[in-house]
């Protein structure tokens, strides 16, 4: 049973990532996805139910995934839209500042690449250099978009202001990140090592302890709990440490 | 150690303003208003000491000496003086110097890890595995 929960979670983990891709890929149906992304958890429910039946350990299962799950799915998934846009962004800057380097203007660069792609990163693009035509002498409209709009619409607006440096503006701008995309992924090197260790041992504990549990079910082991609680402290206690251990550290550099 | 070095990107930020045609100042102020790491703040003290023309060898002297040379060179900009060469330079070596940063944690990390396997995971992977063995024996044994 634990199996086939962890089947109907990763499901309908994956069903939810890939509605939220294809809400901001395809602007034009995202009402009719914000729906089917409504329906998607009492969806999930009856499923569960139908396929377990209505048992206690199924309405225990279904309290803890609506309570922890929602949110969370929501977090990652947010988080890897970032780093698709982090990339998109980069693609994109190394694409203006070719053109740029060409002896074409940055607006004119941005709106010749933004034209004839139809996906909503090059849309949103579009509507920021547009906007911020009209903001330079208006009210600034930034409460209208996200932080990674904000971001880039700062950038158009700064660039406009002083177009004679927009190259070296763009160029500063894209080593910035790229250093920052080289550093993360070194720095990741780290904690990675510990995490697939953690996760290895623990499923290798949890295996353990089911074939334990299994084979001495009716024996005097289980008169006796303090020796299975020690263990599972322990190994528990191992895992704090090593969570320890793998906390991001302060740069001394 | 997720993110960019604080004074990496104190450098990256000072050198992109100098570039685009701003002054050290802005890159500076630019730098304190959009890093929450504590060292924005001893960058801000330490701005704040250059302008009353205050000694602030007690907010460096404690420094990294990437971040010791980077506030002197800094300084040397707020008072007028030339410093994008240099700082393009200073750039490369802090840059060297965050990547064997990275280099000796990596080294560090499996020997630490080692002190949760051995002292802890390990003696309860032995208690699960034996101790069922270990309590029907002691119990056979008792008189």
């Amino acid at each position: 049973m634990f199996i086939h929960f962890l089947i109907l979670i990763f499901g309908f983990v994956f069903v939810s990532r890939t509605i939220t891709i294809q809400i901001n890929r395809k602007p034009l149906i995202e009402a009719t996805l914000q729906d089917l992304k409504k329906i998607q958890w009492p969806f999930f429910c009856c499923l569960t139910i139908l396929s377990t039946g209505l048992q206690p350990l199924t309405i225990l299962f279904l309290i803890f995934t609506l309570v922890f799950f929602i949110n969370h799915t929501d977090l990652w998934i947010n988080f890897i839209l970032r780093q698709n846009f982090q990339q998109l962004w980069l693609q994109f800057l190394d694409e203006l500042i070719l053109l740029m380097m060409t002896g074409r203007s940055f607006r004119d660069s941005f709106l010749f690449i933004t034209e004839n792609r139809q996906n909503l990163f090059h849309l949103k693009l579009r509507e920021i250099l547009l906007r911020s035509a009209y903001d330079q002498n208006s009210t600034n409209s930034s409460h209208l978009l996200s932080a990674n709009n904000i971001f880039i619409h700062n950038l158009v607006q700064s660039i406009e202001k002083n177009p004679h440096k927009a190259l070296e503006k763009l160029k500063c701008h894209r080593r910035q990140i790229r250093l920052n995309v080289l550093f993360k992924k070194k720095s990741k090197q780290i904690t990675l090592t510990m995490r697939t260790q953690a996760m290895a041992l623990s499923l290798l504990y949890i295996g353990l302890l089911i074939f334990v549990l299994n084979k001495h079910s009716d024996e005097i082991f289980f008169l006796k709990k303090s020796m299975l609680f020690t263990s599972i402290g322990l190994f528990g206690l191992g895992l704090v440490l090593i969570s320890i251990i793998g906390r991001k550290r302060p740069w001394k550099t | 150690m997720e993110n960019i070095s604080p004074s990496l990107s104190l450098s990256l930020t000072v050198r992109a303003a100098l570039e685009s045609g701003y002054s050290v100042r802005t890159g500076i102020l630019q730098f304190i208003s959009a890093s929450r790491d504590p060292f924005a703040e001893i960058v801000g003290t330490w701005l704040m000491c250059v302008d009353q023309n205050q000694p602030f060898h007690f907010i460096s002297d404690h420094l990294h000496p990437c971040r010791r040379s980077l506030l002197l060179l800094l300084e040397k900009g707020l008072r007028g003086l030339p410093i994008l060469n240099h700082l393009v330079e200073l750039e490369e070596e802090i840059i060297q110097s965050c990547e064997m940063e990275i280099e000796a944690q990596i080294q560090k990390t499996p020997l630490l890890l080692m002190i949760p396997v051995f002292v802890l995971m390990f003696p309860a992977y032995l208690l699960l595995l034996f101790g069922p063995i270990i309590q029907s024996l002691l119990i056979k044994l008792d008189p």
